[in-house]
């Protein structure tokens, strides 16, 4: 590489530095985080003209930038909408536009700290099922497979897509089934079989992993949630976030 | 200057089939020109020359058909003013691509970015290899993605439009990939079986190469005799 490549790109270094420093665990110090780049910001924004498979897209790179930006593989998904607000608004300031309105990030960011999620759960009857808020990089594993899913059904069956894409939902935060004296740990397993055995659950049990993911969503929407010319809008983590 | 020979087309059109895009920009940029502008009026001055003095636009979902000369007569010699992006860390120097490039994205942001200054450190990206450039501009602040992207989406001095009530909605914009797809489009146009027909119908009283090396201006000239002729006979 040229020496004047080199010396530029030392030069953007600097641009990077000081690291962001982002709260993700009120119980816990901050974490030292690498700003967004170019490229992480050209590749979210991209995700925007692949459709069905491009809002599953945009998780999984989200979730890999703050992987590869916090250099920690064990952040679980809970994780990431304390970490990605704080690294919009230091890389791209505290405007943001909710519902075509311009409105500040601020409020939202001062939330952070009082944001609180319930990480795990036993759910009993006629299984003993454990629910637990997934990591990033495990996610990520089930997106992928998701994605593949969608491209290979076609984005014009949406009744099969969307049916898919709820399975895979539950997926994600089942960490292992007891039944008897037989445990399956999920993640020993392919998450295609995973997703057969949800779609045979007892609808029960399947009820009540909704009502522990859907406890996980109302907690970000709260946090989301904000107050703007006098009407009650919720921020969308969306292209859009990362675009205006 | 560059003539887009019967036998060249066909080879395009077997190619662009065979979805080989590399051989269809490969020839996009043997055409003369400093930059894809220039490429693009030269392509199509040679289309005009070559291949037929209209082009069928989709207007409103209408077929229209659309003098070449007009459509060349409109376009400006040059749109050679540069970009310039510049706030208190960086400056940004943006132009038109060089030459045509194979990229999946609508905005040839590798290609479209000539001049990087960050805190005085300046370097000019104009002849440094695809893996460089993309090295540079992928480790530059997110921001600047969206600097340049607003600086494109406002920035009129590249996108080429029409005075003609009928085009008002056909713009080109050259610091986005519209122009390529336009061009590719056109060379779209001829299946495979319209080679094989004129093959077939011509090769019995045109030599083999000197069929090829015709334009099709001279093949639908040829074509036109022979049903004539055929006429006549009958």
């Amino acid at each position: 590489m040229d020496d004047n490549v080199k010396t530029l790109l030392d030069k953007i270094q600097e641009l990077k530095t000081p690291l962001v420093s982002v709260y993700v665990n009120p119980a816990k110090p901050a974490i030292d985080c690498t700003p967004l780049s170019f490229k992480q910001q050209k590749d979210l924004i991209s995700t925007v003209a692949d459709g069905v498979v491009g809002s599953l897209k945009f998780q999984k790179i989200l979730n890999g930038v703050i992987m590869e930006n916090t250099a920690l593989e064990d952040l679980k998904t809970t994780d990431r909408l304390p970490i990605i607000l704080q690294l919009r608004a230091n890389a791209i300031g505290d405007q943001i536009r909710v519902g075509g309105e311009k409105g500040k990030l601020s409020p939202i960011l001062k939330k952070i700290k009082k944001f609180k999620v319930v990480q795990s759960k036993t759910i009993t009857g006629d299984l003993t099922v454990e629910v637990e808020v997934p990591t990033l990089a495990s996610e990520n594993r089930i997106i992928q497979a998701t994605i593949d899913l969608l491209k290979k059904d076609g984005e014009a069956e949406v009744g099969k897509n969307i049916g898919n894409v709820y399975t895979h939902e539950i997926v994600k935060y089942i960490r292992s089934i007891k039944f008897g004296e037989q445990e399956l740990v999920f993640l020993d397993i392919p998450v295609s079989d995973r997703a057969k055995i949800v779609d045979n659950l007892p609808i029960s049990i399947n009820k009540q992993i909704i009502e522990f993911i859907q406890d996980i969503k109302k907690a970000e929407t709260d946090l989301l949630t904000i107050e703007l010319n006098g009407e009650t809008k919720v921020l969308e983590i969306d292209v859009g976030f990362f675009d205006s | 200057m560059n003539t887009i020979t019967f036998g060249k087309l066909r080879e395009l059109t077997i190619a662009n089939n065979k979805k080989q895009t590399n051989t269809l920009i490969d020839y996009f940029n043997t055409f003369p020109g400093d930059n894809t502008f220039e490429k693009f009026k030269s392509i199509l001055t040679c289309w005009e020359n070559d291949v037929s003095y209209t082009i069928t636009l989709n207007i409103n979902d209408i077929p229209t058909k659309i003098s070449l000369a007009y459509i060349l007569s409109e376009l400006p010699p040059t749109l050679n003013n540069e970009i310039v992006i510049q706030n208190t860390d960086m400056k940004l120097v943006l132009d038109i691509p060089k030459e045509y490039a194979s990229t999946n994205d609508i905005i040839p942001i590798y290609d479209i970015i000539k001049y990087i200054n960050i805190y005085g450190v300046s370097i000019n990206l104009t002849n440094l290899s695809l893996y460089e450039k993309s090295t540079i501009i992928n480790n530059l602040p997110a921001y600047s993605y969206n600097l340049i992207m607003n600086s494109i989406l406002n920035d009129a001095t590249k996108v080429v439009s029409f005075n003609n009530p009928i085009l008002s909605t056909c713009k080109f914009n050259f610091l986005t990939n519209n122009p390529y797809l336009f061009l590719k489009g056109l060379f779209s146009n001829y299946s495979e079986d319209y080679f094989r027909d004129n093959i077939y119908l011509l090769s019995k009283k045109i030599d083999g190469q000197l069929l090829l090396d015709s334009t099709i201006q001279d093949v639908e000239y040829y074509i036109n005799k022979s049903i004539e002729e055929m006429n006549a006979a009958s």
